[in-house]
């Protein structure tokens, strides 16, 4: 995942700042990892960070490489331009690779000295350490909703690690993934995205991350107005299907969603669950049908599939997977 | 001439004007336009005019959507024509993809609210009864869109502007622009004039824009051409007996629009091999410039066109049209504000600029009266694109581009020119494993890796048992 954008906020204001940025609280301790949304001044999701922290008044974010213009512009543009914050861009520096399943920590321990233990590498935290002997920033968290890390590290290391880690797999039945996989794991994990689940037309409520948004922290960007579009009420929201019967297709986005033949939201993107073998989809509806168990319909290349409202991440709903 | 204003918009064609209008109307009337020569006398007096509501994204398709219903209401604004002819638009559909991806397509426009019917080879027979409909297996059809007069849809949103008091200046070329401590100067051959905002709505001179002010905006134009014919008796027998005009038909498999026009027809096909032109710019002096038509390369498309509508070949050719359109890598428009400039805003790229002209100005005014657009722009975004989107690349990725227009969009398109170009490490690695790439922002990243004697290649699918096969493979492990 090379791709994905990446930059470090750092100087004497940099925690003000992207406290300003940001409705989630920043990371605390050296070493934590949050994941954080930058709002337009509407309220609406505009970015998507995870940001940790690698020292006092000195932050990692990183983001999805679609969106590093446009993410890297936004931080600019808001940033103090009295030097106070600097910006520094590192995702020409940085490779990244995704080590993730249920193996995943015996790998590491294999290619590392360092101790990947539950204990001493918890979920959402970050070390400094080495595979075999290339510098290695590993971040435990990943979008697939297993046991795992990114291996960030400066980019002419990336053979080497890359070699290390699949001469170490061979016995563990290590294979590569590539980005379809990716979105089939993500979408069974109820993971959003920005461009679809995620966008300027929604607020953070709708998209379902609220526990990603602390409107008692102090001001932030989007505050205001998303406090008044609350008292307004909300017209979407987002919600987990099963759909049931499908044979070859699966929901591809922009799928229109029906209860009693009347158009009631629009899926934002689907694919097969293979761990869960099911078909899933993620979709806005109306809130007032947004209840576990609602019976739905979802229109796929012009045939009408029911559909039924899940619990939110429909596989390993408790995360015990990615804690374990 | 004004010396200060709050916005200058700079480019006359009706992306240009449309922006004015749209920030008249949201009440900035200290607002200007200047143009280098006419109003419209780059690229929007020679398009075909068309209103195509179709559109695969969800950004996109709301803009066209506010421009169709917006055009409709122009002319009692402002007691001009617009020339607005709602005769519909069907695309035909000869394979099972293709009508796969009209469903998908339906789907986009039910959620936007636009409405689509889907219709048998004997309604559209019915409906375009010149028309050759064994083949077929179905098609769509938009009833509320046609084509419009683009050079009447470009004044009448100059009177609305002007009548909320913008100001268009013509002949008026600009010959830099300057960043100030507070805002910006355009400077133009007639004088110089300070604002808040800068609007880059220039067209053919998208990238002579850009680099007044530092910026390399990934647009270089591709030659389109269109045939129009001599009138055709049976078209004229129908306008004779007050039939309804049949309408504007696209054969996406053949990769064509053709519509009526004064008794004949008008074919303008997508074909491979067009080249981008304006690569340096236009010079300075041209205005209402066509080049030289190739009539070669339209061959294929023309024999598609005559076995669709044989009628189409019963006449003959009254003039070709080979004119510049504006493209992007993705062949979406650029709109919205510039990277690393302070209210510097672009609107370029417009390759269906007659339909997206509306939208397109309607969100760029929201965007700078209220800081926020009101639709998802991202498919629309400046910042889509980086640094990788070199000269060369935009040439190879544009003329792509042009040629895709009719291609089957599956959702998980991958489009080969200039590839591979930005690579990690290790991409020959990961290659040798068996992956298969996609790109995105010029990085090649492996979408999934064929194993067990799967093809090592990207196989397109809407409902497609190969594709989800691979899928199937590549994520159980």
């Amino acid at each position: 995942m090379t791709a994905f954008a990446k930059c470090r906020i750092k100087g004497p204001k940099a925690e003000e700042f992207l406290d300003y940025l940001v409705a989630n609280k920043l990371p605390k301790k050296i070493g934590r990892i949050n994941l954080c949304h930058a709002l337009n001044t509407k309220g609406g999701v505009h970015s998507e960070f995870t940001i940790m922290k690698e020292a006092e008044n000195s932050y990692y974010l990183v983001s999805a490489g679609a969106n590093l213009r446009l993410d890297h512009d936004w931080i600019q543009k808001w940033m103090p331009t009295d030097g106070s914050v600097i910006f520094e861009d590192l995702t020409n520096s940085t490779g990244v690779l995704v080590v993730a399943g249920p193996k995943a920590r015996q790998l590491m321990q294999k290619v590392s000295t360092d101790d990947f233990s539950n204990e001493n590498f918890k979920w959402l935290t970050a070390k400094n350490v080495n595979v075999v002997y290339a510098p290695v920033n590993a971040m435990r968290v990943n979008f697939v909703g297993e046991l795992g890390w990114e291996l960030h590290h400066p980019i002419e290391y990336q053979n080497h690690i890359f070699d290390k880690l699949m001469e170490a797999g061979k016995d563990l039945g290590l294979k590569p993934f590539g980005i379809r996989a990716m979105n089939s794991l993500r979408i069974e994990k109820s993971y959003k995205l920005v461009g679809t689940e995620l966008s300027i037309e929604y607020s953070p409520y709708e998209s379902g991350l609220d526990r990603f948004v602390h409107p008692n922290k102090g001001n932030f960007i989007g505050l205001e107005a998303l406090n008044k579009w609350r008292e307004k009420g909300f017209d979407n929201k987002l919600v987990t299907l099963e759909v049931h019967n499908t044979t070859d297709s699966d929901v591809l986005g922009n799928n229109p969603i029906y209860k009693d033949d009347k158009v009631v939201g629009r899926a934002t993107g689907g694919e097969y669950g293979f761990r869960l073998d099911k078909s899933i989809a993620l979709a806005m509806v109306k809130p007032d049908l947004a209840n576990v168990g609602e019976k739905l319909k979802v229109d796929i290349l012009g045939k009408m599939y029911e559909a039924t409202i899940l619990d939110e991440s429909p596989y390993d709903a408790e995360n015990k997977l990615l804690r374990a | 001439m004004k010396s200060k204003t709050k916005v200058v918009v700079v480019g006359g064609g009706v992306v240009g004007v449309s922006a004015l209008y749209h920030l008249a109307k949201k009440g900035w009337s200290d607002v200007v336009l200047v143009e280098r020569k006419e109003l419209t006398s780059g690229s929007t007096w020679h398009a075909a005019g068309l209103l195509p509501l179709f559109n695969m994204s969800y950004s996109v398709g709301q803009l066209h959507k506010y421009a169709v219903n917006l055009y409709k209401t122009l002319e009692e604004e402002t007691g001009k024509n617009v020339g607005f002819s709602v005769v519909s638009n069907i695309r035909l559909a000869s394979t099972k993809d293709r009508m796969d991806e009209y469903h998908q397509y339906a789907g986009v426009a039910k959620t936007i609210g636009v409405d689509v019917k889907f219709l048998s080879p004997q309604q559209v027979k019915e409906i375009w009864p010149l028309c050759h409909t064994d083949d077929l297996i179905g098609a769509i059809q938009h009833p509320e869109d046609g084509y419009i007069q683009p050079a009447d849809l470009t004044q009448a949103l100059a009177a609305g502007a002007r009548n909320r008091g913008a100001e268009i200046y013509r002949n008026t070329a600009v010959t830099a622009i300057r960043q100030t401590k507070s805002g910006w100067v355009v400077e133009t051959d007639k004088g110089s004039i300070e604002c808040e905002h800068v609007i880059s709505c220039s067209g053919n001179f998208a990238r002579q824009t850009g680099e007044m002010v530092g910026l390399d905006i990934p647009v270089i134009p591709v030659e389109h051409q269109y045939i129009v014919t001599e009138p055709h008796p049976e078209i004229q027998k129908r306008k004779k007996a007050g039939l309804p005009e049949m309408g504007v038909l696209r054969d996406s498999d053949s990769r064509w629009y053709m519509r009526e026009e004064a008794g004949g027809l008008i074919l303008g096909p997508y074909e491979d091999g067009a080249p981008a032109c304006y690569v340096e710019g236009p010079s300075k002096d041209s205005e209402y410039e066509l080049f030289q038509e190739d009539l070669d390369r339209l061959a294929p498309h023309i024999e598609g066109a005559i076995h669709r509508v044989p009628a189409f070949g019963e006449v003959g050719v009254k003039k070709v049209y080979n004119g510049a359109i504006c493209y992007t890598p993705d062949g979406n428009p650029i709109v919205g504000p510039a990277w690393g400039l302070k209210n510097f805003w672009i609107n370029e790229g417009h390759s269906f600029g007659i339909t997206a002209a509306g939208g397109a100005g309607w969100q760029l005014a929201e965007w700078i009266v209220d800081g926020e657009p009101t639709i998802d722009m991202l498919g629309v975004e400046p910042r889509r694109y980086g640094n990788y989107a070199t000269k060369s690349y935009l040439k190879a990725k544009n003329e792509e581009a042009y040629s895709h227009v009719f291609i089957v969009h599956y959702p998980d398109e991958e489009r080969p020119a200039a590839r591979p170009l930005r690579t990690s490490p290790c991409y020959e690695r990961m290659k040798d494993l068996g992956a298969v790439f996609g790109q995105k922002f010029g990085w090649e990243r492996p979408n999934f890796f064929a194993t067990d004697g799967m093809e090592q290649k990207m196989i397109g699918h809407l409902e497609d048992q190969n594709g989800l096969m691979q899928l199937r493979k590549s994520v159980r492990m």
